[in-house]
Parts: structure tokens; sequence; C-alpha cells
């Protein structure tokens, strides 16, 4: 991978910055994808959200001023718009944010892109039984492999807060896996 | 019990012990989860990503080259100049020592609060405000009939309307 700080610089010249860009989405696109796909969990929803991504980052990269590293503010904005398009979802159908995602879980055994069974989407009605910061730190330390201090830097949150949150998401969802059980 | 018996230069994370059980048993919770959660992709999905996003923005650049007016945009305007000043109202009940400038509400901000969902606006509403009050004849010609055709046939999906 090209060196960040060149990467960044490059971004925001004029001469070089869609060159950049490219190596950008190609480095970026599939990490970005599958953390907003866990948000939304339906694909065309995602790919929608992945390309408005990549376009607000191209539109402000001159206003990353490296304070944080560049993936960890692509992957704020990338949760930004992901939630955004839950609250949007919400209010245009006039539901609660957790009616939108109970939708998208009832979807799911028809969509031709979910080839999970009935634990994977049992999995998913457990992580929708959490509040949303605690679904975010779940899906990204459990499946995306982040470490706290990186999830620290991304949620703005402390490691041990981090720390105990994922603590009681994994403990609510062994719970619900293990009192939903006769259901699968 | 010597305590440091088998620790000669060997040393631990501070507090490694006291939340060992903890980490242990939180392991023990994880490996009875699903490893992966079923979701999957279209083949070749992720080799057009780039192509897709240079589209758009490309678009969105040329759109910009062009300055289209878009005939619906003096009400939407006025839409997010009144959520502009119902929020100054709210504003400035709360802080009634503060002075207001309506010029510091940032366009950026309205239209984050649009883009929420905050307002919607349906077609209906706008065909109703459009008969009442707006007479939608470009009064000055900003294009020309070839550019505008242009447009027309670059930009309208209905072809049907083109031959009208």
């Amino acid at each position: 991978m090209i060196e960040e700080k060149l990467l960044v610089s490059n971004l925001q010249s004029d001469k070089d910055k869609e060159n950049a860009f490219r190596i950008l989405v190609k480095e970026y696109k599939e990490r970005l994808y599958w953390h907003i796909r866990k948000i939304v969990l339906n694909h065309d929803d995602t790919d929608d959200i992945l390309q408005n991504t990549f376009i607000k980052i191209f539109r402000n990269i001159d206003k990353f001023k490296g304070d944080s590293k560049l993936y960890t503010w692509m992957y704020r904005i990338a949760t930004n718009e992901s939630i955004t398009f839950l609250n949007k979802k919400a209010k245009i159908n006039n539901v609660t944010i957790e009616e939108v995602q109970e939708n998208a879980i009832n979807n799911l055994e028809s969509d031709v892109y979910f080839e999970g069974d009935k634990i994977q989407i049992q999995l998913q009605k457990a992580i929708a039984t959490l509040p949303q910061k605690q679904q975010l730190i779940f899906n990204m330390k459990y499946f995306e492999n982040h470490t706290y201090e990186q999830l620290s830097e991304i949620l703005e949150t402390s490691v041990g807060g981090l720390k105990s949150s994922y603590h009681i998401a994994v403990k609510k969802i062994t719970t619900y896996l293990k009192s939903n059980e006769d259901l699968l | 019990m010597k305590e440091d018996k088998n620790t000669e230069g060997f040393n631990t994370p501070q507090n490694y012990f006291d939340d060992f059980e903890e980490r242990l048993f939180l392991k023990i919770s994880e490996d009875k989860l699903p490893k992966n959660n079923g979701f999957k992709i279209p083949d070749n999905y992720f080799n057009e990503v780039e192509d897709k996003v240079f589209s758009k923005i490309n678009q969105v650049e040329t759109n910009k080259e062009n300055i289209v007016i878009s005939l619906f945009s003096k009400k939407t305007i006025y839409y997010a100049a009144s959520i502009a000043a119902c929020a100054i109202l709210v504003f400035s009940l709360f802080n009634n020592n503060d002075s207001f400038d309506i010029n510091e509400v940032q366009v950026s901000v309205i239209e984050e609060f649009i883009e929420e969902g905050n307002i919607t606006i349906d077609s209906y509403d706008l065909t109703s405000m459009l008969s009442e009050e707006e007479d939608l004849t470009l009064e000055n010609e900003l294009f020309s009939e070839e550019s505008l055709e242009k447009y027309l046939f670059e930009n309208i999906e209905n072809t049907s309307l083109l031959i009208e």
C-alpha cells in the first residue's frame, strides 16, 4: 500500500487527484462495502451508500487535515452515511429505525444475495436488539477484526468503554440465540 | 511460596491476570457464534465500483459546468429558507441575548437537514404549488435552443416526451 501521507497529498493536488483517488477506491472498496453492508444488510442499498461515501470523500478530501488516519476518517463517513440512510428510510416510511432494520432482516430470506440459513438470520435478529452503537462495535470487532484502538479512533469512544460495550454485546447476543434455539 | 519463581526476565502486561477469566469466557462465548453472516455479492461487483463512482463524480461535475437551473430550485430554496427561519426562531427563543445572522446558516447545513429526510416534498406538492403561482416560462434566454435540445436528449429517459 502506497504511503498514506503521499496518497493524501496526491489526493489534495489537482494534478494527481484522480489517479490517487482510483488507488484509494481500489484499496478500500471492499472493506467499506462490508462495513456498510452489515449496517443496512441489503446489497443494492449498500452499493448506493458506498458510492455516495466515495463521492463525499472525493469532494471533501481537501478538508481532511490529517488529525486522524485517512481510513478512520473514511470509516466515519461510511458509518454516518449508513446511519443517515436508515434514518431517512424510517422518516419517509414514517416508522422507527428499529422497524426499518426488522424489515431488512425479514427480507433476507428472499434476498438473492443472502445465502445464510436460519442461524445467520437469528444472528441478525440478535444484533438488531442491541443499541445502534453496540451494533457497530459488535460488527466491527467480531466480523471486521478491528482492534479496540482503531475502533476508539473511528467511533470516538474510549478503549475501556468499547471493551465493556463489546462484552455486553456478545453476552446479549449469546443469550438471545440460546433463548431462541427452538426457532432454529 | 517464592513469588518470582519462573518469572526471571519475563513480564506480562499490566493487569493481565486480573481480567484473564473475563477474556477467556468472552472467547468461549464468541466461539459459539456463527463465523459468517451469509452475505453474498453479485459476480464481478468489486471490479465495477471505481467506474461507477467516477461516472457519478463526472456527472456531477458536468452538471455544475453546464449550470443547469432546475425549475424547482426556487421552491427548494423557499423551503430551505423557511426551515432555516424556523431553526433561527427556535434558536433565538433559547438564546435571547445572542444576535443571529441568517447569512451565518451554511447552505451545507440546510442541505444536510434535507438529506436526512427531515422534509419530504413529493411531486404532487410541487405541481400543486406550481400551478397556483409559478410561471414556468423562462423569461431570459439563458440557453440556446441547440444546447437545450442536447441536454434533453442526454438527460431525459422517457424519449416519448421529446417527440412532442
